[in-house]
């Protein structure tokens, strides 16, 4: 290669892409800073000049700078104008861990991020219980007595006591959205917001005025003056799944030191402000949602701390431990499926299976199996082995593999009605799932009903315009018209 | 060529705008800035804020503690405002503090022996363009977390040398102020960076080709 293929390389490959990132600053992410400077600025002169983070968690000192926060939102003009002082509200996250299903606390935060494809259940007091998708984050402070929500991005289901004093409300780009005691989604996950409201009544205000949703409908700001809709399966199965999910645990709150989790981590970030999260362990989780199917009281037994990374996070694996046989029987069958040796990786995982049942490494053993007898057209031997699996999986890497592979098993067997139901409740249970235009295409293709049909299509074609059932979907949709 | 020397220029111009937005005004603000006055010191936090965060997140990625140094460098600013003499623009001076801001984390981060800081999913997403569908958007996000890790291998001085001058389309002798060091030291250090990325883009490469091989 020449220097100037090098060069080219890099301009491609490097320096291009960084040209293209868009670089600039919301207001919410403007105010919050200025938090940080204000109370830095008014920290004592004793503090040490540097290390970072000196200034924070003192909460008086806070509340003094989050009026620096409005002062900002008001001068760069922001649409949503705060007229008082918000004072910060911590966000109680929760996680269900260990085979016992214990429940725990988290460290309480202003502030809850979360990365792609990962879910976060939060309390805010006593009357909000939230759920939130990543990629996202939600902040939350009180202003005028009513909790409020500024939803940054990623999908937001939340729950509303309306007999608890005060009011709620969710500030996402372009809308706000008032809560009457309710069971509602806001979604900001691609920079545009729709909401929905399942149960109850909403108020959504955006710049052309306000809107009032009443359950069962959805609605985006961009649609103007369009009559609301159904809310789409998906979000209600998410709304479902949200609803009967178990309430927070009380008692005190355990701190998970980030370092415990591994590097790269993770799965769900708590960071009380930008600052905090650098000053004392951010206490990071997996949120265990149970499936739709579970009762509330019953959160599904997870395996036991620490926690592990998300299956979607592709992250390297942990590092090595002694090898048992199970396990190089597991390598064994992995090497004869790379080489092709279809039969003999099914001999060496059936004897896995038979002779360490108990093994972790079991369940990958049995996916492995269906998957091969699927691939050879024997969708009732690859049914049989998924029967063997517990759902959610005891490894947790497996739990969204072996739920697209029931599905695909159905499909297979020409069983559309079990195939819809799997299909619709793996949308719910997995919303960033990798394959969810694969799962969204099929279950559209599958759904004869034009009524039923018309909002998967449409959601098919809005969040893959370009996929491989586009064309499909956008015919279908004609033929589906009213 | 042509279209490349106008990115350029757009870009850095981009930069220069943002931070002197109604430049002149900036010394009044300055000057009631060091009398105490917050109001004003605020101001000038909202005008430089975008080119403060932008070069921040090209020099350190995005990163859990990128608004931390932002929040730095302002608090840094307002308390070395004494020493401001208008010599220089203001603008100038607030990005030598970004500048050495950045610098003294990327070097920590390195004598710690923790180059590749995980980047933080959201931030990464509002670096990709709005408005466009998952797929692209997840794409793009995962092709800028590749250019940040590139980046994270690179010596510090190389890093910074490589913004100013390579993305931002900083002229050499702009740069070299900004980082206290000589014209041609800094040209180096471009050349170094680049031809740092080139090999370590050539090692992915025959990596990918070999997986691809074998797989």
């Amino acid at each position: 290669m020449t220097e100037r293929d090098d060069r080219d390389d890099v301009d491609e490959r490097v320096i291009a892409p960084l040209r293209r990132a868009r670089l600039e600053v919301d207001d919410i992410h403007a105010a919050r800073m200025a938090v940080g400077i204000e109370a830095g600025l008014d920290a004592p002169a004793a503090a040490p000049a540097r290390p970072p983070g000196r200034l924070l968690g003192v909460a008086s000192v806070c509340a003094l700078a989050a009026a620096a926060a409005v002062a900002v939102i008001a001068m760069r003009g922001a649409a949503q104008r705060t007229a008082h002082v918000p004072r910060p509200v911590e966000l109680a996250p929760y996680v269900y861990v260990g085979p016992g299903a214990e429940s725990a606390r988290l460290s309480p935060a202003a502030r809850l991020s979360v990365p792609v494809g990962a879910k976060l259940r939060a309390s805010a007091g006593t009357a909000v219980r939230l759920t939130l998708v990543g990629p996202g984050a939600v902040a939350a402070s009180t202003v005028d007595g009513a909790t409020e929500l500024v939803l940054e991005g990623g999908l937001l289901l939340v729950d509303f006591d309306h007999n608890a004093d005060g009011k709620l409300r969710v500030r996402a780009p372009g809308a706000v959205v008032t809560a009457v005691g309710t069971l509602f989604a806001v979604d900001a996950s691609d920079g545009r917001t729709r909401v929905a409201v399942m149960r109850g009544v909403i108020d959504v205000d955006v710049a052309a005025g306000r809107r009032r949703l009443v359950g069962a409908s959805a609605w985006a700001p961009g649609d103007g003056e369009a009559g609301a809709g159904p809310i789409p399966p998906v979000l209600a199965a998410a709304l479902v799944e949200h609803d009967v999910s178990p309430s927070p645990p009380v008692g005190d709150y355990v701190v998970v030191d980030e370092r415990s989790l591994g590097d790269p981590p993770l799965v769900a970030r708590v960071a009380s402000g930008s600052r905090v999260a650098r000053n004392r362990p951010a206490a990071r989780a997996v949120d265990q949602a149970p499936p739709l199917t579970a009762p509330p009281e019953a959160p599904v037994p997870v395996p036991a701390p620490p926690l592990t990374r998300a299956p979607e996070m592709n992250a390297p694996a942990p590092p090595p431990t002694p090898v048992s046989e199970a396990e190089a029987l597991y390598v064994a069958a992995e090497a004869q499926m790379r080489a092709g040796a279809n039969e003999q990786a099914r001999a060496t995982l059936r004897e896995l299976v038979a002779r360490h049942g108990g093994d972790p490494r079991s369940e990958a053993a049995l996916l492995d199996l269906a998957r091969l007898s699927l691939a050879v057209g024997a969708a009732a031997d690859a049914r049989r082995f998924l029967a063997r699996m517990p759902d959610p999986t005891r490894d947790r890497a497996l739990v969204e593999p072996a739920r697209h592979l029931r599905c695909r098993v159905h499909v297979a067997a020409g069983d559309m009605a079990a195939a819809a139901t799997c299909l619709r409740s793996f949308r719910g249970q997995h919303p960033s799932s990798p394959h969810d235009a694969e799962v969204l295409a099929q279950l559209a293709a599958i759904t004869d009903d034009c009524d039923r049909a018309r909002p998967l299509l449409d959601e098919y074609l809005r969040r893959y315009p370009t996929g491989s059932f586009a064309a499909q979907a956008t015919q279908r949709q004609r033929q589906c018209r009213p | 060529m042509g279209s490349g020397a106008v990115t350029v220029a757009r870009v850095h111009n981009a930069v220069r705008d943002a931070a002197a937005i109604g430049g002149g005004d900036d010394v009044a603000l300055v000057a009631a800035a060091r009398a105490g006055d917050r109001r004003s010191f605020r101001e000038l936090y909202l005008r430089h804020l975008d080119a403060v965060y932008g070069r921040m997140t090209r020099l350190v990625g995005p990163v859990a503690e990128r608004d931390d140094l932002v929040q730095q460098v302002f608090i840094d600013v307002y308390q070395a405002l004494p020493r401001f003499r208008g010599d220089a623009r203001f603008s100038t001076f607030v990005h030598r503090i970004s500048i050495n801001v950045a610098f003294e984390h990327l070097r920590r981060r390195r004598r710690s022996n923790d180059r590749n800081q995980p980047l933080d999913d959201i931030e990464l997403d509002r670096l990709v363009a709005a408005g466009a569908s998952p797929e692209v958007r997840a794409a793009d996000r995962e092709e800028l977390a590749r250019v940040f890790r590139q980046l994270a291998a690179l010596k510090p001085k190389l890093r910074i040398a490589f913004v100013l001058v390579a993305i931002e389309g900083m002229p050499l002798a702009e740069a070299a102020e900004l980082v206290g060091a000589e014209r041609d030291a800094v040209k180096q250090r471009v050349l170094n960076a680049r031809r740092a990325l080139s090999e370590r883009l050539a090692r992915l490469d025959r990596a990918a080709a070999r997986a691809g091989g074998g797989g």
